[in-house]
């Protein structure tokens, strides 16, 4: 049968049978496939959905179902109590940092708040927003990522889709880089 | 603020240095430079002095920005000030830590705007597969099998309710039909009175017996233990009811 080697069609029932999320190296694995093979079968998937009542949310570690944004009123309904969720200033600041900054270490987002995150963090991975992964380079470190059920919430099917990604990012990588610069050369008098 | 309030109920989190000196630099709408740095330095000593007792981390944290508040301080009263490279570059961190944190606290309100306004509905989640007990050897006629057994095994209620609603002779018809009985014979043996009877027709029988000895229309003779019941009308007359 010509659908048997379909990857995306095989990725939408696996993600159907197993209530609608699975990790990204779960489902290369059942599908035998390389990363690479998987993210395109992942973007061929979410343009399918396009115009149905179905999205495709993806993060770097797991692909979800979701109800499309056009069809969410109609359900929210049912889940009125799940959605309404409040949030406090420190917490959506860390949120902001994982968003637009990227996957972030606790030092990390301690040190651009100026203040101990770990409680705010605890809060935020109880409530499902942020999960942590491994750093490759440190052993010693966690990454603190955006989940599905964090996107989810705001509207957006992967993190790069969030209301002024693009210049945020910008503004806020071009900290860093000033940073490394200002270390590597000595500069002028502070006026 | 009412939102972060009751935030701050589940998990205490301090304004830190950065938070307070944003605050103090937007309150008096500045932008960040040093000149405002050096504005605000005196309204940032008089919060940390009143700052309430908090994990050490932290207040080292404000002192730290305290102590680079009062080198800016120093360097706009005394312009001839010399820094330090080292002492540049704390001024010049801090305000790019500043400008950073004020970036992050505005994307923070776009992310407000956005927070459960349109989610994407996840799928109920599945619940964890349940750990089922399914031994191999299990299908469903062997279940068909184990329930017909049980059934064959369980009491009949029908059969109960048969036995229960049995007709069986009514004694006050046995009793008119004894009296009638002795009113003619005077006397007869209950073996008798009850040879083609069922056992519980015989249990009736006998009750109407006992029923006729209490009222003092017969008497009753018996020999031995389970021998032969004699049965006598105590007076040969008319019977009193009946016909």
């Amino acid at each position: 049968m010509s659908m048997s080697n379909d990857i995306p069609s095989r990725v939408e029932a696996l993600l159907f049978v197993d209530g609608g999320s699975l990790p990204l190296r779960k489902l290369a694995h059942l599908l035998d496939i390389k990363d690479p093979a998987l993210q395109e079968g992942l973007q061929e998937l979410s343009r399918r959905l396009a115009g149905t009542g179905l999205t495709l949310i993806v993060t770097d570690t797991e692909a979800t179902l979701a109800v499309a944004s056009d069809t969410s009123q109609t359900v929210k309904k049912i889940y009125e109590r799940e959605l309404s969720r409040e949030i406090g200033d420190a917490g959506l600041e860390v949120l902001a940092i994982i968003l637009y900054r990227g996957p972030s270490t606790r030092a990390q987002i301690d040190y651009i708040r100026g203040v101990n995150t770990s409680s705010t963090i605890r809060t935020l991975m109880s409530r499902g927003l942020i999960e942590r992964t491994g750093n490759p380079d440190d052993a010693r470190e966690y990454f603190y990522r955006p989940t599905s059920n964090l996107l989810a919430h705001i509207g957006v099917e992967n993190a790069t889709a969030i209301p002024a990604y693009a210049t945020i990012k910008a503004e806020l990588s071009a900290f860093e880089e000033s940073r490394e610069k200002s270390l590597e050369h000595d500069h002028g008098d502070v006026t | 603020m009412n939102m972060s309030q009751r935030f701050a109920i589940a998990m205490p989190s301090f304004e830190g240095p950065l938070e307070t000196l944003l605050n103090l630099i937007e309150e008096r709408k500045l932008s960040i430079s040093t000149v405002s740095l050096a504005e605000v330095t005196d309204a940032y000593l008089a919060y940390v002095e009143k700052l309430p007792e908090m994990p050490l981390g932290e207040t080292a944290q404000f002192i730290l920005v305290a102590s680079t508040l009062l080198l800016i301080k120093s360097r706009a009263l005394l312009p001839t000030l010399e820094l330090s490279p080292d002492e540049r570059e704390s001024v010049e961190e801090l305000e790019r830590r500043l400008a950073r944190y004020a970036l992050i606290r505005k994307a923070a309100r776009v992310l407000r705007k956005e927070w459960g306004k349109a989610p994407l509905v996840l799928a109920r989640r599945s619940p964890e597969r349940p750990t089922t007990f399914s031994p191999a050897e299990t299908d469903v006629l062997s279940i068909v099998q184990a329930a017909q057994k049980l059934l064959s095994i369980l009491p009949k209620p029908q059969e109960l309710a048969e036995a229960a609603v049995a007709p069986i002779l009514a004694l006050e018809d046995v009793i008119v039909g004894l009296k009638k009985r002795l009113a003619i014979a005077v006397k007869a043996r209950f073996s008798e009175l009850t040879r083609s009877r069922e056992k519980h027709e015989v249990i009736v029988y006998f009750l109407a017996m006992l029923e006729l000895v209490r009222s003092g229309s017969v008497s009753v003779t018996q020999e031995k233990l389970f021998e032969e019941i004699t049965i006598e009308a105590e007076q040969v007359i008319a019977p009193r009811y009946g016909t």
